[in-house]
């Protein structure tokens, strides 16, 4: 009975594993970009091609590959990738990679994808605990980055407009590929454990990341407010357009959607991914809203626009959607993404979890 | 007339076949170790899907050596492969403190079988080289060797990318299996 229980256990790990694989960037190996990936470099979270596994296999020290179909998966596997995946590996090991500086490679040339993976991994030539010794000369320190993967979708449609107040800088940089580094990041500025305290608790310190912008907080306490009480759901859509010039209407959503698994550090990536088909029906904001259901689906998931640039390529659609429709969940900060997507019952509309977790810290309930 | 000689020689002398069978988890280094033997040089492998058979010479025996991939839902292939094996190598990651569990419980199963009851048992404590890799006695008490009975077995330690140790592990082999 029990060993019947582990395989069910094992096959939705392995289904969840397939989905992951065929998400987003992960679609293509993370080293030579070509399509169809069939290994998973646990070591770093990361869908290579069979090729690529056995350089990567080859390294000092060896990364551990595993096959996406030949091999079972943890559940805690399962949780890392999705928390990880091939946009958080870019961020994290080719944080700095400038295709023009640093060269590009025909992928074909086994020496040459050795060299890079050994200057990549070996030598954390373009790691990201390296950017800062380079930020001040990168102004965006995400320009070079988003060059650097030959991504199959430009990352650029999903850059919000020039001069927009939330425009990344490199502040959200920092915090967010921090807390994604906690295992392999031995960078002094956070230990592991730091970083994963960070994560689970530590509300404080994201607070604090948000407060360098004023907007931000305005935003925040607006969403606190709101989220109580569905009344106030009103008055919330109203600030909201006229604190967020840029942000994306119904109408652009559909666009939206299709990129949604870039997770560019773009809060209203989120915002229009997310435009309400997925909440749950238990969500009081699904009824308000209906009256006005264009403008309130862009207001209400501001309190999900922080969270987790990192997280949206590596959840499946649904797994996003579940942690969209608890706002609570996804609202404190890049730092909470490493967490994993909470099933339905975090909903704070819903139940039972919001009295605990957050009446100490919401001023307002 | 030298090759009259020689065939002479072979059929008074026929070169032994032994047939050996390696596995171990993934990523232990048996095709590395295979292709050490074999070309005597380390090649870039990928992880196995199904398996490499070499013939090795040595010591005028012809080994032919069966590796087998060791991802875990493939391990299940193994058994395929027992039938007139006459010696078993098992690798193992020596570094892979994780795993070594693992490890244990496979090549525990895999004695367990019938037909690989009269297989002697080299263990392959490969990747010597690195950090943190556990000593032979360490290993074999985690592998718990000392509890197998009616069974000969040896723990060599190697290094299949410098090479050291592969051969020794194949003198204990010939030894042991030239005394049958």
């Amino acid at each position: 009975m029990s060993n019947r229980k582990h395989r069910d256990n094992q096959e939705i790990c392995a289904r969840k594993v397939r989905e992951l694989a065929q998400t987003g960037v992960n679609k293509h190996c993370f080293e030579c970009s070509q399509p169809g990936v069939t290994y998973i470099d646990i070591t770093v979270g990361c869908f290579v091609c069979t090729s690529c596994s056995g350089m990567l296999r080859g390294l000092n020290p060896p990364h551990r590959v595993k096959s996406i179909s030949m091999t079972t998966f943890s559940q805690q596997e399962v949780e890392f990738l999705q928390n990880h995946g091939n946009e958080v590996g870019r961020r994290t090991w080719l944080c700095i990679f400038d295709p023009k500086t640093d060269g590009c490679f025909d992928a074909r040339d086994t020496q040459k994808l050795k060299e890079f993976l050994q200057d990549k991994y070996e030598r954390k030539k373009w790691h990201f605990s390296k950017s800062k010794i380079r930020r001040d000369v990168n102004e965006s320190p995400w320009a070079p980055g988003v060059q650097a993967v030959p991504a199959p979708h430009g990352p650029a449609q999903n850059q919000p407009p020039p001069g927009h107040p939330l425009n990344p800088t490199a502040r959200p940089t920092r915090t967010l590929s921090q807390s994604q580094l906690s295992i392999w990041d031995r960078a002094p500025a956070v230990s592991p454990a730091d970083s994963r305290t960070e994560v689970f608790t530590a509300r404080p310190t994201r607070s604090q990341s948000f407060r360098d912008h004023p907007i931000k907080d305005t935003l925040l306490s607006g969403v606190e407010r709101q989220r109580p009480g569905t009344i106030s759901s009103g008055i919330g859509h109203q600030n909201h357009p006229s604190s967020f010039p840029a942000l994306p209407r119904p109408s652009a959503s559909s666009t939206f959607k299709n990129s949604f698994t870039l997770d560019f550090p773009n809060p209203f990536n989120s915002t229009a991914s997310c435009a309400q088909p997925v909440l749950s029906p238990s969500n009081p904001f699904k009824s308000t809203a209906s009256d006005d259901a264009s403008s309130s689906s862009v207001v209400f998931p501001q309190s999900v626009s922080f969270p987790a640039p990192t997280t949206q390529s590596a959840f499946s659609h649904q797994q996003s959607s579940n942690q969209e429709a608890n706002g609570f969940n996804s609202f404190p900060a890049p730092e909470s993404v490493p967490k994993v997507p909470r099933p339905m019952s975090v909903n704070p509309f819903t139940g039972n979890v919001y009295p605990s977790r957050g009446a100490s810290l919401n001023p307002f309930i | 007339m030298g090759s009259y000689y020689s065939l002479i020689f072979s059929r008074l002398f026929p070169k032994k076949q032994i047939t050996l069978l390696m596995v171990g988890l993934d990523a232990a280094g048996k095709t590395t170790v295979l292709y050490k033997l074999k070309l005597g040089e380390v090649v870039t492998t990928i992880p196995t899907i199904g398996f490499n058979v070499e013939t090795v010479e040595y010591k005028n025996i012809s080994f032919a050596v069966w590796d087998v991939g060791g991802q875990s839902k493939i391990r299940g292939l193994w058994k395929y492969y027992y039938q007139h094996t006459e010696g078993l190598i098992f690798v193992v990651d020596s570094s892979d403190h994780d795993r070594i569990e693992t490890a244990a419980e496979e090549l525990k199963a895999m004695l367990a079988e019938d037909e690989m009851r009269d297989a002697v048992l080299l263990v392959l404590a490969n990747k010597q080289d690195l950090p943190k890799a556990m000593p032979v006695h360490e290993l074999t008490d985690r592998l718990g060797l000392h509890t197998l009975r009616g069974r000969q077995w040896f723990v060599q330690a190697t290094c299949a990318v410098q090479g050291s140790g592969l051969y020794e592990g194949l003198d204990w082999l010939s030894d042991q299996l030239s005394r049958r």
